[in-house]
């Protein structure tokens, strides 16, 4: 298992320098230059010309790349922004707090709801709570996240005056950004638990396990439930990325100076480096929640782990 | 137990229509798409669309009346016919991108799924390497780097969701490739395409056909967050993510304009997922006894 | 006669289905006395399967419905029961040992801990670690698999090697009663006897009584004491194995099953299906439920149901006999 998670976080470097490069090429697609973006419509073509030089920006492709690389490795140095001429990492990280407490709380809330709902409606499939939540589920899964919060600000906020509209003053500013992502995404985790109890309460094992005079709860919890989240694991890391994506939009709506509200105004003023820097943090921290969701699958499934034993001859 | 294959062999006698007409949340479904799809097709017969953009000072953030049935926006535009045609964009993103993400992705993540191995590693860790960026995220940079269209917006949206689709695909293909069945195959002596055609790709269908309608639905509510922060279709078109965007900036003073976009964003995306959910029951009885 | 440890009496069990009632099994009465085997015949679909999850209570709780009829064990009604009781029952008083072990195991379980389990469930928690890995070692040497595999998980089993983990997980606390469904027809040839074997001398080690369900009247001739032949829900009829396969004072669908056995009925003559299929258990004759496919139908059997007569021991449901 050590030898697993070691050979998983050397393979982190290729997948990262992998990312690098993606976000690089889509960025490079971009069709304006550094030098008319920061000097302005007035500069002359010459001045443009030699800031653009300066940045290195009139040298191929793939040498830019390398020197990019080169110098997030050597001196993790993601660049400055075309905006402010300020280092990209420094100012990024300083929104970045912001954006992680929205998600990890709607990651943590999405979890416990959506499980905890999802084993009981299967456990109770066709009773009133089954129903009532299954309808649920289906309705806010279908309801668009910015949507729940406007909803959100404008009853609880700009009717009955209870919780604050935007800013991050103090902790209940939290409370409606995090609310508006948790429905979507507990939804999703509701209905993709209770299909895979529903589903393993059927398997043979399970009646095995009642045969061999397990409790109904523990035929459940122990049994049914552990092979029902195998699949629910993976969907909490990828629903972990949407959380991250929604954070960003969420924020825009609460007016909360996280990632993404830095990283819209920047996209507004093509300025490259930033939403780069950006997107490169994010990724990052999302490739690391997939990893642990990847160690904690292989903690559970021994399928799995013979594969990759069977696989990389450990 | 064993009796329930007699009353199985009868429902599926019946036929898939008429188990998937007998499902409540199914019929619902389809009559929320028929309603967006109605829209869609015929959005010139219910409302002309020269009202799309037709602009009156005098009757600005008008609340819901007889006139105008949604009311109008800032601009004194009737936010019915705005709706009634942010439907077009709305069905033919969300449809469009699923499919060929479905395309793609399901290729990739079968081919992984069933050779494993080398194959198997290439693909996967090209596909951790995309997966890696979150899939807002990754439309974002897209649409940001290439600027913001339609076109831009749906290929932005179908490269985010194709590594997601490969990934399930090929989780439901390796839990199936381990059935009895497929080693009855293998046995045999059926060729690898065969197996993946006949034996695999019909018993992941069912997993395969929910992702993608829920895909779809997903995609209409991307797209739709993603023009709502302005970097999706750009105003003055009429998508309701866009206009959900306008009505932001309006909350206080105008709050029916943040109504009935958001209702319709909400019905085509259910109706989506209700159909899904509708043909998971009726492609697999299992599920109902 | 010795001591009857389980009586089946009248039981009737239905599936409400979508598609109507499924009546699986119809005043079924059958006794096991103690130390004895009684085997359970008949095709697929025949209701032996739901009248052995009948008796564990482990049919499907939403469709399954007890219709009439008491479950006597050790003298007391198992329907009775309140579920904590019952769970007192199930792998201690009564196991069982299910048709497919590919899929009876729990894929993400150690060996050690689903036999571990087993013994837990029954040893109210004052049982000592070392106590229970003795029995789990004792008892995975009794059905032949090495104990330093214990740690291994199903998928690295094959399928007989499984199958004897399941009859481990069922005899680990040494159960009055087994009930072992079709528990070597997914083996192959070779595995079947061996298990079988093994099954038979577990049985004796442990003194237990079994109810062995087999469609292979083989597999009940060499295994059982008594033998039941069940069709369409009923026991049509019941005698001790040397009667069933002997005389000639036999139901016409137990001739027609001996018929279609090779080897048994002797001579190399042709083999004779019986003709037709089951009927319908949404939809059962009113009279005899084998009328419509017996050679000796007549008026009677079409619109009465057939009484059960007696003749020493012999337990026969057709009109010829009454």
């Amino acid at each position: 298992m050590i030898r697993f998670i070691g050979k998983r976080l050397l393979l982190s470097i290729p997948v990262l320098l992998g990312v690098v490069f993606i976000v690089f090429a889509i960025m490079s697609l971009t069709p304006a230059d550094p030098g008319s973006l920061i000097l302005g419509i007035r500069a002359t073509p010459e001045a443009v010309a030699k800031l653009n030089h300066e940045l290195g920006f009139d040298k191929p492709f793939f040498e830019r790349f390398f020197l990019y690389i080169k110098d997030i490795v050597l001196h993790f140095d993601f660049g400055v922004s075309y905006m402010n001429r300020k280092p990209c990492l420094q100012e990024a990280l300083s929104y970045f707090p912001v954006t992680l407490q929205i998600a990890a709380l709607s990651m943590f809330f999405s979890t416990v709801i959506g499980v905890s709902l999802g084993v009981f409606a299967a456990v109770k499939q066709y009773s009133l709570f089954d129903t009532f939540f299954s309808v649920m589920a289906m309705l806010f899964a279908a309801i668009p996240g910015f949507w729940v919060g406007m909803m959100l600000i404008l009853i609880f906020s700009l009717t009955l005056g209870l919780l604050p509209p935007s800013g991050v003053a103090s902790w209940d500013c939290y409370i409606l950004p995090t609310a508006t992502l948790v429905f979507g995404s507990s939804a999703e985790l509701f209905r993709l638990t209770r299909a895979q109890m529903l589903e393993e309460i059927r398997q043979d094992y399970t009646r095995t396990a009642l045969a061999k005079g397990a409790p109904n709860r523990v035929m459940i919890w122990r049994h049914a439930l552990k092979n029902a989240l195998l699949p629910v694991i993976t969907s909490i890391g990828n629903s972990f990325g949407g959380l991250l994506g929604g954070a960003i939009i969420v924020e825009t709506i609460f007016g909360m100076p996280g990632i993404g509200t830095y990283m819209l105004k920047h996209i507004l003023a093509k300025d490259v480096p930033v939403v780069m820097t950006c997107t490169l943090i994010l990724a990052a921290m999302f490739y690391f929640i997939i990893l642990l969701v990847d160690i904690a699958y292989a903690l559970i499934d021994p399928r799995i782990r013979a594969q990759y034993a069977r696989k990389r001859g450990v | 137990m064993k009796m329930n294959k007699k009353a199985r062999a009868i429902k599926k006698n019946a036929g898939f229509w008429y188990r998937f007409t007998r499902n409540k949340s199914a019929i619902i479904g389809l009559v929320a798409v028929s309603i967006v799809v109605f829209a869609a097709v015929f959005a010139n017969l219910i409302a002309p669309s020269e009202d799309v953009l037709k602009q009156d000072y005098s009757a600005i953030m008008q609340p819901p009346s007889k006139e105008h049935l949604f009311g109008t926006d800032q601009l004194g535009r009737d936010l019915f016919a705005r709706v009634i045609y942010g439907s077009r964009y709305s069905l033919v993103i969300g449809v469009t991108t699923s499919l060929v993400a479905l395309l793609i992705g399901g290729t990739l993540g079968s081919v992984a799924g069933y050779f494993g191995g080398a194959i198997d590693n290439i693909i996967m860790r090209i596909l951790d390497v995309v997966i890696s960026i979150p899939a807002v995220l990754l439309a974002l940079a897209i649409v940001s780097a290439l600027g913001a269209s339609l076109v831009n917006l749906m290929l932005a949206l179908t490269v985010a969701l194709v590594p997601g689709v490969a990934r399930l695909v090929r989780s439901v293909i390796l839990t199936v490739a381990e059935e009895d069945y497929v080693e009855a195959a293998k046995a045999y002596g059926a060729s690898n395409f065969r197996i993946l055609l006949r034996y695999i790709v019909p018993n992941a269908m069912g997993t395969i056909i929910i992702s993608t309608t829920i895909n779809i639905s997903y995609m209409i509510l991307s797209a739709a967050g993603l023009s709502f922060i302005g970097m999706g279709i750009q105003p003055p078109d009429p998508e309701w993510g866009a206009l959900l965007g306008d009505a932001k900036n309006y909350m206080r003073q105008a709050p029916h304009m943040l109504i009935f976009p958001g209702l319709f964003i909400l019905l085509a995306a259910l109706g989506f997922s209700l159909i899904g959910d509708g043909l998971r029951d009726a492609l697999d009885p299992r599920l109902k006894d | 006669m010795s001591e009857i440890l389980l009586n089946v009496d009248d039981l009737s069990i239905v599936y409400k289905t979508s598609a109507g009632e499924v009546r699986a099994v119809n005043n079924v009465s059958f006794a096991i006395e103690k130390g004895k085997t009684l085997g359970l015949v008949g095709e697929t679909g025949a209701g032996k399967t739901t009248t052995a999850l009948g008796i564990l209570r482990l049919l499907p709780v939403r469709t399954a419905e007890y219709r009439s009829g008491t479950i006597e064990f050790e003298g007391q009604n198992l329907l009775a029961l309140s579920d904590k009781e019952m769970y007192g029952i199930r792998g201690r008083k009564i196991s069982m040992v299910f048709q497919d072990p590919m899929t009876a195991l729990n894929p993400i379980m150690t060996v050690n801990d689903q036999i571990a389990e087993a013994i837990r469930f029954h040893s109210d928690g004052t049982l000592k670690r070392e106590e229970v890995d003795k029995r789990v070692n004792d008892i995975l040497e009794l059905v032949g698999i090495p104990a330093s595999r214990k740690k291994e998980y199903p998928h690295q089993f094959s399928g007989g090697m499984k199958q004897r983990i399941v009859i481990a997980i069922a005899l680990v606390c040494e159960p009055a009663l087994l009930i072992a469904d079709e528990p070597t027809s997914a083996l192959d040839v070779t595995m079947q006897a061996q298990v079988l074997a093994m099954i038979m001398e577990l049985k004796k080690k442990i003194n237990t009584s079994m109810l062995m369900i087999s469609h292979d009247l083989g597999v009940i001739a060499r295994t059982c004491d008594d033998v039941a032949v069940m069709y369409a829900g009923e026991i049509i009829e019941m005698a001790p194995t040397d009667m069933i396969f002997t005389g000639n004072r036999h139901h016409p669908y137990t001739v027609g099953l001996m018929n279609s056995l090779p080897g048994v009925s002797g001579n190399a003559k042709r083999l004779r299906p019986i003709e037709g299929m089951m009927p319908d258990p949404t939809d059962l004759p009113a009279g005899c439920k084998f009328a419509p496919r017996c050679p000796f139908c007549e008026e009677r059997c079409k619109t009465e149901l057939p009484p059960c007569t007696e003749q020493n021991g012999h337990l026969v449901r057709c009109h010829r006999f009454a």
